[in-house]
């Protein structure tokens, strides 16, 4: 029976190979085929899993678990990746190694299974080699262009500092070990444990490091400005919502399991401290800048301070909330840097010099390019029918009904931050006149296919916010109902 | 704690009137910009006619909401789609559509993508319109972020010279008051959730909560806050002026015709029934800022060389007078607030309008530059001074009326406020007046051009004649508009003494004997 449970990791390994096998053996440039291949392969991979949804077992011997938590953010993982597969399509220069069109799209799939083993795994040793694949997929896509110097750099930054953070998860996982002689996610939840011993502390606040720096949460966040502008603007979408979507899944898993006795407050305020320090700074650090793509940067650390508010009050409402948030992030995101990739990619404007200047204009220019940046920029600073407004009031909602009110009013402050330089964007693209050097935006099919989908995912959802909560619920639900593994051997 | 009650139409009104302007935009997208003015403007008045059939149909005897529809929309949340009209935003919904029919006929300065200046003023006309209709907190705070956009777009594109720091201003500003707003609704709904085991948003639900004392006075201050900086009330009006002034002529028609209302109705609409012991206990402090605003703005109007910064002042005060009436909570005031509301966006926006007359004459809105037009345009002087006298409250216009109740109502209240309110009067006339005198009498000023300027248009006559319609019209027999919103105020009120009762013998059994 377990067996079925790998289904979805076969066929995405099976797609993995398979276009690799393609790759070697064919002569010319098929980037297109690849393409196919790989979102193909993302689908049959979703649709392996749609029968989870209903369960919540054990599987791989107690070391992942499939539920509809793990459901719905493989949903949003392998959306944003084939958005992403669709956006890297096409060719945008020195990115394509020359005749090699598949790599880029094998480790993008590399790091989709890195990040469904994530959201999958109940064990920390399982957990952390997701967190590795996921990494250093994520590691060789950073540098991927290799004529660019800022991509080597942005490379080399995220690599280190991901190392560094690997390192201290790791040397947290020892501590939990020393401390409950178990390495299982969830298994602090037995009783009669003592919560406030201090190995168990430590081990924690080494685990929440980790997780801190890959949602580039203040102050773990200094890699991400560079490596956001550093990185092709494709895999930037991929990094800025895939990684957070499992870093949050784990983390989740974590605290619903973790909150016990004392190690209760100390956790949530530490949390909570994250979150505030996020908002603030991200959105404080985001008035001033210049290019689009470190603009995109911190306000996805400010994002990820949002959505960390969930994971502060770890109610089942805060679960639900930051699961909601997830999906709506991703679908804002991928709009916001699938237009940026359409404007950037017909211009000199494309690795450093993504100057904000490149969107003048551009509401008169491209009228329907303009319309959906507009759209995902008012849904990042959560202009209702969005969705972003509703990510917002869930997690208000989540934040208020546990007696956290003060969060909640300090989010509302950092959205009143957020609103000046989204709406600079927007005076940019329809205040100003565009330019006669500007150049005529770089649109490929799948990439418009990719923005036009989280554009239309943007507002129409508003008509489903019930469907949407509903499968939120069932998800933090499934997450509760796991029974501590009192005695886990791994 | 009045009962809510809920009467339907078999026709949804309602919601034709929010989305109609949304389906006229849709469709402009369609047309070329020859056609996209006429079209905007018949969509203007369908919508415009639409709202009078509504006006007539309405039942000034029946208390409660009338023409309500419900509608579930997130039932896990308790948000519902539920929208009604009572005498106190059927005034505004009319004002509202009357408003951009006439700013959409009247703009003629706009020349360039007039499409989508079109569209944003009939998306701006849904957004208010649904902001005053609803009756669920989370579909109002919808519909009150909604309108932000377009005005904004219509202030930064197609205004003057600082449009993009005016609008980033207006933006900052209102945002900041309805961002705090949103925590205290979703604070009400989850509360309403655990006292009640169903979260609910629906203003009838919600007035049945039990909140204590700093509960109910943190909550009165962010929604109070939000509505403050739409009045505005002073000293939370420093948007206004740039807002005003660098906002287009049809975008300054309807920001000062209709959007700063959205204020004050929310103050009725929402923070009386819901927080009354907090409004009693304010009371005073926003009749002070009321008389304050209304000293303040004229005083600052008097002085003013741009034409329409000083109409933007003179906003400041005539909505002061407005704030002094709802505060004094009592039949007249409220009556008069209400009223005036109404007379204010009639007056203000054809002051406006008249103002862009003179700017697309003259590319100039100094007053220095102007003199002794009423020898070269006597017709626009004689409309110019109809809506001044309007403006000031001369007997016999609409203005009277409402500044007559609301100073009635402010004397029961506190007669020292009321009568530095009384001052306003005359310093109202002082300004206009004298602005009046500037412009229209005065030597003639030499032609730079050597030709003549030109009077009124047609198009433009006609604008100006309907509005004028409504000045005498409500000067002579305003009883049908008092009527229609008595029953509001009446109902209003009920929860306002219910609850004086209640805090007045509190009062004494605290107060040491």
């Amino acid at each position: 029976m377990t067996m079925i449970y790998a289904l979805p990791f076969a066929a995405l390994c099976s797609g993995i190979i398979m276009i690799l096998l393609l790759d070697l053996f064919s002569e010319r440039r098929l980037s297109w085929v690849s393409t196919l291949l790989s979102v193909g392969t993302c689908v049959v991979t979703w649709v392996c899993q749609i029968s989870f949804y209903m369960l919540s077992d054990k599987a791989f011997g107690g070391l992942a678990t499939v539920d509809a938590f793990s459901f719905v953010l493989n949903t949003v993982i392998l959306g944003s990746g084939v958005c992403a597969l669709l956006l890297n399509s096409g060719n945008y220069g020195p990115q394509r190694i020359e005749g090699h069109a598949a790599d880029l799209d094998v480790l993008t799939l590399l790091t989709l299974a890195g990040a469904m083993i994530m959201v999958s795994s109940t064990n920390l040793m399982m957990l952390f080699l997701g967190l590795e694949l996921l990494s250093l997929s994520l590691y060789v896509l950073a540098g991927c262009a290799r004529d660019e110097r800022s991509s080597a750099e942005a490379a080399v930054k995220y690599f280190l500092f991901g190392s560094f953070s690997s390192a201290f998860f790791l040397f947290g996982i020892v501590f939990i070990y020393a401390s409950t002689g178990s390495i299982s996610l969830v298994g602090f939840s037995q009783p009669g444990m003592s919560a406030s011993q201090p190995l168990l502390l430590i081990g924690l606040g080494l685990l929440i490091f980790g997780f801190a720096f890959k949602l580039s949460l203040v102050p773990f966040h200094v890699w991400a400005p560079d490596v956001y502008q550093g990185t092709p603007v494709s895999l930037v979408a991929l990094m800025a919502t895939v990684v957070k979507a499992a870093a949050f899944g784990a983390l989740l898993r974590l605290v619903a399991g973790a909150y016990l006795g004392s190690t209760n407050l100390v956790l949530s305020n530490s949390l909570a401290a994250l979150s505030v320090l996020s908002m603030t700074i991200g959105n404080i650090l985001a008035l001033k800048q210049k290019s689009v793509k470190r603009l995109l940067a911190y306000s996805s650390i400010a994002h990820a301070g949002y959505a960390l508010m969930g994971a502060v009050v770890a109610t089942s409402v805060g679960i639900e909330a930051t699961l909601f948030y997830m999906f709506a992030y991703a679908t804002m995101t991928i709009a916001a840097f699938g237009v940026v990739l359409i404007v950037t990619a017909g211009s000199p404007f494309q690795y450093d010099q993504d100057d904000i200047s490149s969107l003048d204009g551009l509401g008169w220019r491209s009228p329907l390019l303009a319309f959906a940046f507009s759209l995902a920029l008012l849904s990042l600073a959560g202009f209702p029918p969005l969705i972003g407004f509703f990510g917002k009031f869930y997690l208000f909602e989540a934040v208020i009904g546990s007696g956290r009110a003060w969060l909640a009013v300090i989010a509302a402050l950092n959205s009143l931050i957020g609103i000046y330089y989204y709406f600079n964007l927007l005076v940019r693209m329809y205040f100003r006149e565009p330019e006669a050097t500007a150049a005529t935006p770089g649109k490929t099919i799948p990439s418009q296919i990719a923005v036009t989908l989280a554009t239309i995912l943007l507002f129409a959802c508003g008509l489903f916010i019930d469907q949407l909560r509903g499968v939120s619920r069932q998800a933090a639900i499934s997450l509760a109902v796991k029974k501590p593994v009192l005695s886990n051997k791994y | 704690m009045g009962t809510f009650s809920l009467t339907s139409y078999t026709f949804p009104v309602l919601s034709i009137l929010i989305l109609l302007p949304i389906l006229g935009a849709a469709i402009l997208t369609l047309t070329d910009s020859k056609t996209a003015r006429t079209f905007a403007v018949i969509a203007a008045l369908t919508e415009f006619l639409l709202s009078l059939v509504l006006a007539v149909n309405f039942n000034p005897a029946q208390s409660g909401m009338q023409f309500a529809e419900l509608h579930r929309w997130i039932p896990s949340l308790g948000i519902t789609y539920i929208i009604g009209i009572d005498g106190l935003s059927l005034g505004l919904v009319v004002l509202t559509t009357l408003l951009i029919f006439l700013a959409l006929a009247a703009s003629t300065g706009i020349t360039k993508r007039i499409r989508a200046f079109c569209a944003l003023m009939l998306l701006l006309e849904s957004g208010v319109i649904g902001a005053f209709v609803s009756l669920d907190l989370v579909l109002f705070y919808l519909f009150w972020e909604l309108m932000l956009v377009p005005m904004y777009f219509l202030i930064g594109v197609w205004g003057g010279e600082r449009r993009i720091y005016a609008a980033l201003k207006f933006v900052l500003f209102t945002a900041f008051g309805s961002l705090l707003m949103l925590v205290a609704i979703v604070y009400l709904g989850t509360k309403h959730g655990v006292d009640f085991s169903s979260s609910s948003f629906f203003l009838g639900d919600l007035q049945h909560l039990q909140l204590s004392r700093t509960e109910e006075l943190y909550l009165f201050a962010a929604f109070a806050l939000a509505f403050a900086i739409k009045v505005p009330v002073f000293p939370l009006h420093t948007w206004l002026p740039d807002a005003h002034t660098e906002a287009p002529t049809g975008g300054s028609v309807i920001l000062a015709g209709v959007l700063l209302k959205l204020g004050l109705y929310g103050l009725i609409r929402f923070c009386i029934p819901l927080f009354p012991r907090a409004v009693i206990e304010t009371q005073f402090l926003f009749a002070l800022l009321g008389v304050v605003g209304i000293v303040y703005g004229a005083l600052m109007a008097w002085v003013q060389t741009d034409m329409k910064r000083l109409v933007a002042y003179s906003s400041v005060s005539h909505l002061g007078f407005c704030v002094l009436g709802y505060a004094s909570l009592n039949f007249e005031g409220l009556q008069g607030c209400v009223l005036q509301m109404f007379n204010h966006g009639i007056s203000t926006g054809a002051l406006f309008l008249l103002v862009g007359v003179l700017y697309d004459r003259k590319h100039t809105r100094e007053i220095r530059d102007y003199s002794g037009l009423a020898v070269q345009i006597p017709i626009f002087c004689a409309v110019y001074l109809a809506f001044t006298l309007s403006s000031i409250a001369l007997p016999l216009t609409n203005g009277f009326i409402g500044e007559f109740l609301v100073l009635y109502g402010g004397f029961k209240y506190n007669v020292a406020l009321a009568a530095v309110a009384v001052s306003g009067v005359i310093l109202g006339a002082v300004y206009m007046l004298s602005l009046y005198r500037r412009i229209c009498f005065g030597p003639t000023m030499q032609e730079r051009d050597s030709h003549a300027l030109p009077d009124l248009t047609m198009r433009e006559g006609l604008v100006f004649a309907t509005m004028l319609l409504f000045v005498a019209f409500i000067g002579l027999h305003p009883m049908p508009f008092l009527t229609r919103q008595e029953s509001a105020s009446r109902s209003t009120l009920a929860t306002i003494s219910s609850h004086a009762a209640a805090t007045y013998s509190q009062l004494e059994g605290e107060l040491p004997r």
